[in-house]
């Protein structure tokens, strides 16, 4: 059968995007364009520059392949224009100028693109896009999602967005395709649309949860820990602890047998409050650990930051009150930290059941401290890690606000200073499972409560609500976890097993979607008479 | 060392990021380079220039650096190979669309593509195109439509 065949030609799409480019940028570029060598009409180099500049700024800063061409072109430029005539393109645009400034400003500090001094100083809008470049290329998902889908709304002035939107609608010769894209765009200019019929006060929205969150980063940043004496052969453990005398000897049993040497480690132990007294007798007894009490209960993270006020060490180690480290633990994982600068190490923790472990104990397994995974979604808990001092100094201490989930928020903040967090499995600690009903589900309890805070804060800009997710009350797979129970040295038969997918259940996903509603009434609550307070006032 | 500010970026990430930077970015951070090929995985640092659709690009770059591996060289050039071809029919492509749009009076101005590769990278096949990007004056469309349906788009 003869086949007929069409020539091929690449998709055809007309981007109106006159309004982008302006007639007088495109007037002014095509003006100063010559015929090439190749027979190709050919832009001068400051218009080339400032077209691809444009096309980063338009792509929302997603990806490098641009910011690449630009360098590359700036490099083999013989006489590179100065920032001043790429920004003369921009002829006082209210939306080609600030995106070009932007675009210069994200280049300059992605690619190190040096164009001269003349870039005038960012904007907050600007400024703001430039971050959200940033937190494009380091693949934060979250922060993108929350904060931009509209980095060219960021950019271009208030209430110019309808024409803005309108730009960015396609015509297609099929119906169907216009009809699709056109639904397809609205729900993607969504927010644009609303700000279009709300002005100002709603345009800022995006900006408010993205404010909300730089502000909540740089108040916690400066929280002063003091200055670190920085001893560079020194490390220090820091330990809370609140009534729980037996943990914490068996934690100072496991210190006194490291192998690094008595005179490169120091163990603080900080007691948050202890009411029976036992804990800081069981530190007291011993002469190379500093004791230091905070009268009344403060929450662990605080009593965290009290012991970093008062560490020494260049290196900073944390574990928990009830952890026996590995004897090698503080030597590899001081070295491991020696090993790439800028990064915080998370050491592996496992939680040895027995061979006939309680049901409580494995759901603890499956559900808790699985530090791989953690790092993985780049969080750690503090039960095993270390971090240089100057990590404490730059990127702060702990917050004090949260009573559960401020190790996580710790290590975000950590990353987004630039900070790396790495996982070494051989930075061993033993923790114990938690044996019973009522000790899982207090668990639940924090780990909701401190993960809604965190929203409440502004720290995370979108949580998971788990009592709008069917994980509230549907178990999880049945494979899920079960590697790690084994590997905690218990093997379940399929009626045990059956009993952990209910435990679950039962003592940690339903308990923390109840809690997180309450967090979440509590939060909305207490907004609303907040509101009305200050109407009456 | 140069780093992106405020990004928590990967061991892979930093390298690309690295590797994409001007000549005097890459000259100072020669030495982190070196640090992070010797704990990254080439397969892990091939896979992000391929989230950045750069491996061209930068792979060419690592390979200058003597930091790749032979299969990723050996890819490389089988890729490189692959992108000549393509290059030239976009380019051929470009230069036909060109030509009817400028014998209509219509001065069209090639944007990206093979043109920029070429200038900027000095072989127009490092940069992968799909599609032509041809910038023209607002008052030039009417006419660069009906001129593009009666050659077949």
């Amino acid at each position: 059968m003869m086949r007929s065949h069409k020539p091929w030609h690449p998709p055809l799409e007309i981007h109106w995007r006159v309004h982008w480019y302006g007639d007088r940028f495109v007037e002014r570029v095509m003006a100063e364009s010559s015929i090439g060598e190749h027979g190709l009409r050919q832009a001068s180099p400051a218009a080339t520059l400032s077209i691809l500049l444009l096309c980063y700024a338009r792509d929302g800063f997603a990806g490098l392949r641009l910011a690449i061409d630009i360098a590359a072109l700036a490099d083999r430029m013989s006489d590179v224009p100065d920032g001043s005539e790429i920004l003369a393109f921009a002829d006082d645009d209210r939306e080609i100028r600030p995106a070009l400034v932007a675009a210069l400003a994200v280049a300059r500090n992605v690619v190190g693109l040096d164009l001269g001094q003349s870039i005038p100083p960012l904007t907050s809008r600007e400024d703001r896009a430039t971050r959200l470049a940033n937190w494009r290329l380091a693949g934060d998902a979250d922060q993108v999602r929350a904060t931009t889908r509209l980095v060219d709304a960021l950019l271009a002035p208030a209430r110019s967005n309808r024409r803005f939107v309108s730009s960015r609608l396609r015509p297609f010769h099929s119906p169907k395709r216009n009809v699709i894209y056109v639904g397809k765009t609205l729900l993607r200019w969504l927010p644009a649309l609303v700000s279009v019929a709300w002005g100002r006060t709603a345009y800022a929205l995006p900006h408010c949860r993205l404010t909300s969150r730089v502000d909540a980063i740089d108040r916690l940043r400066s929280a002063d820990l003091g200055s670190f004496s920085a001893d560079p052969n020194l490390v220090s453990v820091v330990i809370a602890v609140q009534d729980d005398a037996a943990g914490l000897a068996a934690t100072l049993d496991a210190l006194r047998a490291q192998t690094m040497p008595r005179d490169r480690m120091e163990v603080i132990v900080v007691d948050d409050g202890s009411r029976d007294g036992s804990a800081p007798c069981a530190a007291e007894r011993e002469p190379w650990i500093r004791l230091l009490r905070l009268p009344t209960s403060q929450g662990s993270y605080a009593a965290r930051n009290e012991g970093l006020r008062h560490a020494r060490g260049a290196v900073i180690a944390i574990t928990d009150a009830d952890c026996r480290p590995h004897p090698d633990w503080l030597v590899r994982g001081a070295a491991r930290l020696r090993e790439s600068p800028r990064t915080i190490v998370a050491g592996h923790l496992s939680m040895p059941l027995g061979p006939t472990p309680r049901i409580a104990a494995m759901v603890d397994v499956v559900h808790h401290l699985d530090q791989e995974r953690y790092v993985g979604k780049g969080v750690a808990v503090t039960a095993n890690l270390f971090a240089p001092c100057a990590a404490f100094e730059e990127v702060g201490g702990f917050n004090t606000a949260l009573r559960s989930g401020g190790d996580f928020e710790w290590c975000r903040r950590a990353r987004t200073c630039g900070w790396s967090l790495v996982f070494h499995p051989d930075v061993r600690t033993v923790h114990p499972p938690r044996h019973s009903a009522r000790a899982l589900i207090a668990k639940s309890k924090r780990v909701a409560v401190g993960g809604r805070r965190q929203v409440h804060q502004g720290l995370v800009p979108s949580g998971r609500r788990p009592y709008l997710s069917p994980r509230a009350v549907v178990p999880p797979h049945r494979s899920r976890g079960l590697d790690r129970v084994r590997a905690n040295g218990a093997d379940p038969g399929y009626l045990r097993w059956l009993a952990v997918g209910i435990g679950q259940v039962a003592l940690v996903q339903a308990p923390q979607a109840i809690f997180a509603l309450r967090a979440d009434i509590g939060a909305l609550r207490a907004r609303h008479q907040a509101r009305r307070a200050a109407r009456r006032h | 060392m140069p780093r992106v500010e405020g990004s928590p970026v990967a061991p892979a990430a930093e390298m690309v990021l690295l590797l994409a930077g001007t000549e005097r970015r890459r000259s100072e951070a020669a030495a982190r380079i070196s640090a992070l090929a010797a704990i990254i995985s080439t397969s892990d640092v091939a896979d992000e220039m391929d989230r950045h659709r750069s491996r061209l690009v930068l792979g060419t770059r690592a390979r200058a650096l003597g930091i790749t591996s032979s299969s990723f060289d050996k890819d490389l050039a089988k890729f490189l190979g692959w992108a000549e071809r393509r290059s030239m029919l976009f380019e051929s492509l470009t230069r036909t669309l060109v030509g009817h749009l400028e014998d209509r009076g219509v001065p069209a101005l090639p944007l990206k593509g093979s043109q920029l590769a070429a200038s900027a990278h000095g072989n127009a096949a490092m940069r992968i195109s799909g599609d032509i990007d041809l910038l023209i004056g607002r008052e030039h469309i009417p006419t660069a439509m009906h001129l593009l349906r009666e050659v077949g788009y």
